[in-house]
């Protein structure tokens, strides 16, 4: 009997044993949870912040220097509001953030080589080490590295539109000689709206005038002629006497038919047919013929277009009221041709009550359009509604 | 010996995978209500039209907010062990959009948090993303 073992106890070592492995696994499955939570909000964070710098990605051309600063930084600032800094260290490194293209066809992100346009950007969530932001680890204590690496990303575009056409027409007559900065501006953030949202196929042209007008640029595809076009408003003066007509120089009265006109004998290009087309004035809306201007068919006098009869009383010249009377008939031959009108009014050197009625109602004859008084320029892309707006898209995330 | 750290541990991961799972929940739901209130495809709280007047609303998650609601998305998906809490609001100044959602009450029964780890804490999980498009 002395040869039989005391088994009493047993079970407690057992029990222990056990204890300890389940402590292990139990461990090891709250480590999973925390590192997939981890993970899920930086995935999330990564996200966010690619879709804030894809919104951001117009301050790129409007810039003019090819800034990335205001992108990186949207960037930085949704993901710390998501991930304090504080707390999980810097995710998004400003060096994360990449500008480039999106393939939609293909799927692949391509980042910005030399003088490439972006309209996508990626963004690279980071915690490790050698970002100074690891995850703790809880499987530390089992003899693991202490710490993990966690890397996210995400690409999103700043899609284009649909395609639409534009021609801006500048009133550059003396009374907004001085509102010229003003003229620049608004051009250029039409032109920045459409290159950041209008289709490809997308034109912009411009007209300058006083009394009589001309054709300042004619109208070439913003996608793939930004940087001229941009230059070329740099360009944009006032009025001058070389350009007139009639042994008029440029600067003589203000006549917005003669450039309603032209604008739509622009968009009578066969290529222009069937597509959205939109017509901008900066005018101070003061129409004016100074009773001396031999008007021509090309100052919008004529109506319909297959007409050879002036509609003035007098054998050459035009009245203020009969030059009003032809920009409400141009405007109104514009509508039915489905082009939208729209008036950017500015007063230049005085308040004039019933110019800025009868822009209104420029804008009313035409059908479609907006009329917007002395906006700052960079408000002037609402006209478009959203169209300068688009909704940044996620691309891709993981 | 044995029993009361067994089920100290056994219980403990219980109540702590509750509260992760709960957090994960949060977080994803909290994301899309985001989504869909920064892209302008949600516009209204539970009180009524997101407006510059009103860019802000506390709402606790029930069964009876309306699909066209940001509480509605934030809600979804949430366990019911616990009461949870959202807060929307719309800067445009940044412009940006924050959904917030603290959960809190936990229920010791239903999360099997039998040492009431979890009771009388509170987890909160916010959400922030750039507003698109229009913000006026």
């Amino acid at each position: 009997m002395s040869m039989m073992i005391d088994r009493r106890g047993a079970v407690a070592v057992l029990a222990a044993m056990m204890l300890s492995v389940l402590a292990g696994i139990g461990a090891l499955g709250l480590n999973q949870a925390g590192l997939h939570g981890h993970g899920l909000r930086q995935r999330h964070t990564t996200d966010a912040a690619a879709l804030a710098a894809a919104q951001m990605i117009p301050t790129f051309y409007t810039s003019g220097t090819d800034s990335t600063t205001d992108i990186v930084s949207a960037a930085q600032t949704i993901s710390t509001a998501n991930m304090p800094t504080a707390t999980y260290g810097t995710i998004v490194p400003a060096g994360n953030v990449v500008l480039g293209n999106w393939n939609a066809s293909t799927k692949t992100f391509t980042a910005r080589a030399g003088s490439t346009l972006p309209d996508a950007v990626r963004v690279t969530g980071l915690a490790s080490a050698a970002n100074g932001n690891a995850i703790t680890n809880l499987m530390a204590i089992l003899g693991d590295t202490g710490s993990r690496t966690y890397e996210t990303e995400a690409i999103a575009s700043y899609p284009r539109g649909q395609t639409w056409h534009t021609i801006v027409t500048n009133d550059t007559s003396p009374t907004l000689a001085d509102y010229i900065g003003t003229h620049r501006a608004v051009n250029k953030a039409i032109l920045d709206c459409m290159q950041t949202a209008a289709g490809s196929g997308s034109e912009f042209g411009i007209i300058d005038h006083a009394g009589p007008s001309r054709i300042f640029q004619s109208e070439i595809a913003v996608s793939t002629n930004y940087r001229a076009l941009s230059d070329k408003i740099k360009t944009l003066t006032g009025c001058s006497a070389a350009w007139g007509q009639g042994g008029l120089g440029g600067c003589f009265g203000m006549n917005l038919a003669g450039a309603l006109y032209k604008a739509r004998q622009e968009f009578k290009s066969e290529r222009f047919i069937g597509t959205r087309k939109t017509i901008v004035m900066i005018t101070h809306g003061n129409i004016s013929g100074f009773g001396m201007m031999d008007h021509q068919k090309q100052d919008g006098v004529y109506w319909p277009d297959g007409s050879n009869t002036r509609n003035c009383a007098r054998p050459k010249l035009c009245t203020d009221a009969e030059l009003s009377t032809a920009a409400t008939n141009q405007a109104t031959l514009a509508g039915q041709e489905g082009i939208s009108v729209n008036v950017i009014y500015y007063p230049g050197d005085g308040s004039r009550p019933a110019s800025r009625a009868a822009m209104e109602k420029l804008v009313n004859d035409a059908g479609t359009g907006v009329f917007m008084n002395a906006p700052a320029p960079s408000k002037v892309p609402n006209l478009f509604g959203g169209l300068c707006k688009p909704t940044a898209v996620l691309n891709a995330s993981n | 010996m044995v029993m009361p750290p067994f089920l100290l541990l056994c219980f403990g991961f219980i109540g702590t995978n509750a509260a992760l799972m709960t957090r994960s929940s949060a977080q994803n739901s909290a994301q899309v209500a985001a989504s869909l209130m920064a892209t302008g495809k949600v516009t209204n709280f539970a009180t009524g039209p997101i407006t510059g007047q009103m860019a802000t609303a506390t709402t606790t998650c029930s069964g009876s907010l309306a699909t066209t609601t940001v509480e509605y998305w934030a809600c979804q998906g949430l366990p019911s062990w616990a009461t949870f809490s959202v807060t929307a609001s719309r800067n445009c100044s940044v412009p940006s959009v924050t959904v917030q959602t603290i959960a809190s009450g936990f229920n010791q029964t239903t999360t099997g948090d039998v040492f009431g780890v979890l009771l009388g804490r509170t987890m909160t999980v916010t959400v922030v993303m750039m507003k698109q498009g229009t913000c006026e």
